[in-house]
């Protein structure tokens, strides 16, 4: 090693030989590299060889000229990766406008909409007050007293008649209409059916179902106030007397217990 | 740097190596075509086979400009070559000139023991290959490789390093190890620099 770099020292010593491209370029593009002996081994014949120097003013105008076209594709590729980024920087500005647009136009949607559905809220319910006061005026009877299920208007004389004080149906004897009073159904209604129009002579008819002690029947109006009452044996009664127009329910008892309980109503002649 | 990522980064169309390279083969298009590189992909192979045979250090500050600046030490070294075989053969018989011959003088002076055509510019490529192993060298060895050419004795260098000479002792043989395989990953036959050891 050491001898080899002896030798090559003494290459360097002599200077008066002519340089070569490659040296001149070595020289020119590393420099700081080099040893004291080696920039004196350039520059020393620099000074004295014209021919050289041109040879080294060559090398200079040729990496000028390389830098130059470095420098115009770095700047080409500067550009080209900035107006990459600027399309990139420009797509998701516009994205982001896209969005911020989107949910302001969704929130005054939602805002609106909620709106809509508070006035239609506020509508229905004045409206459906004024119809039920309207209702309320219009029948005797409270609309909360009216038996919600069981009522059905088939027929208009009927809604006519309910609207009638001496028709309007008693809210707690509905309730025992068709109900097994007790939990064995002990007697059956046969006549006259639920509801049914009678005229002056209305025939009681029943179904024992099982064998219990005479019954009471009894017959009240629509305000539970009795009309006519007796004992009964059998299965069936008829009764002549006139009854004024309205409602009535009529009631089977037996031992003071209420076994049945249907209505029929007394239309005008 | 791999020679699939130097091909990548600076010697494909497109990137800034490759551009540079370009312009340089246009430049002497004449020259090359007629000697070393019939076109400009063998012009461009030979570059990067000769660049990627430097394992640059890995504390090179700005790695990027000694890349470019030994892409545009290779340019010279095919052009030297080019314009060796030119005079060598009798293509431009005519072009020979004071230069030329002034040159042919110079390469004479080369120690040798056998000089040959082959002598003829290795002087200068010594200069040219010693300095690029530079670069595959940390600072401190490139320090220690310019003393020894400088000519400053071992104990100097440990003097002025403040180390114990033993230490320069095992620097020197590390480095020689280094240069002596650099070399010969750049052609260089041991032969060829074996004159200069047993000297």
């Amino acid at each position: 090693m050491e001898n080899f770099i002896n030798e090559y020292s003494k290459i360097l010593d002599e200077t008066g030989g002519h340089l070569s491209f490659q040296a001149l370029a070595t020289y020119n593009n590393l420099k700081e590299k080099l040893s004291s002996k080696e920039k004196n081994f350039i520059e020393s014949h620099l000074k004295s060889c014209i021919a050289c120097n041109e040879k080294y003013k060559t090398v200079l105008e040729e990496d000028i000229e390389l830098d130059a076209i470095l420098e115009y594709n770095e700047i080409i590729q500067k550009e080209t990766s900035t107006a990459k980024t600027i399309n990139i920087i420009s797509y998701w500005k516009y994205t982001a406008a896209a969005v911020i647009v989107i949910g302001i136009t969704a929130v005054f949607y939602f805002l609106i909409t909620s709106k809509n559905e508070e006035i239609l809220t506020d509508k229905i319910t004045t409206q459906d007050i004024y119809k039920r006061n309207d209702k309320a005026q219009a029948d005797s009877s409270s609309w909360l007293n009216k038996p919600e299920q069981e009522e059905k208007i088939e027929d208009e004389s009927i809604t006519h008649r309910e609207s009638n004080e001496t028709f309007a149906a008693n809210t707690v004897l509905e309730n025992f209409i068709n109900r097994n009073v007790r939990s064995e159904k002990t007697i059956e209604i046969i006549s006259p059916k639920i509801g049914a129009d009678v005229g002056s002579s209305i025939l009681f008819k029943w179904k024992r179902i099982s064998s219990i002690e005479p019954l009471v029947l009894t017959i009240v109006d629509n305000k539970n106030s009795p009309i006519y009452e007796m004992t009964v044996e059998g299965s069936k009664f008829t009764l002549d007397k006139k009854l004024k127009t309205g409602l009535y329910y009529w009631k089977l008892f037996s031992n003071n217990n209420l076994q049945t309980l249907g209505k029929f109503y007394v239309k005008a002649p | 740097m791999s020679i699939e990522e130097l091909s990548e980064k600076y010697f494909v169309p497109g990137t800034r190596g490759y551009k540079m390279l370009r312009a340089y083969y246009a430049k002497y298009y004449d020259l090359f075509s007629r000697t070393l590189h019939h076109e400009f992909d063998e012009f461009l192979n030979q570059i990067l086979l000769n660049v990627s045979t430097i394992k640059f250090s890995d504390r090179i500050k700005n790695l990027e400009a000694y890349i470019i600046g030994t892409i545009k030490i290779q340019c010279r070294v095919q052009l030297d070559r080019a314009l060796k075989i030119k005079r060598r053969t009798s293509l431009y018989p005519e072009e020979k000139n004071h230069e030329t011959e002034g040159e042919e003088l110079f390469y004479e002076k080369t120690p040798s023991s056998n000089p040959g055509p082959h002598e003829t510019l290795e002087s200068q490529e010594i200069f040219q290959s010693v300095n690029v192993f530079k670069l595959t060298l940390k600072s401190n060895e490139v320090d220690l490789l310019n003393f020894l050419i400088d000519g400053i004795t071992r104990k100097e260098i440990a003097e002025r390093n403040q180390i114990n000479i033993n230490n320069v002792d095992t620097q020197i043989r590390r480095l020689r190890i280094k240069l002596l395989g650099y070399l010969k990953n750049c052609g260089y036959s041991f032969e060829r620099f074996s004159r200069f050891e047993s000297n």
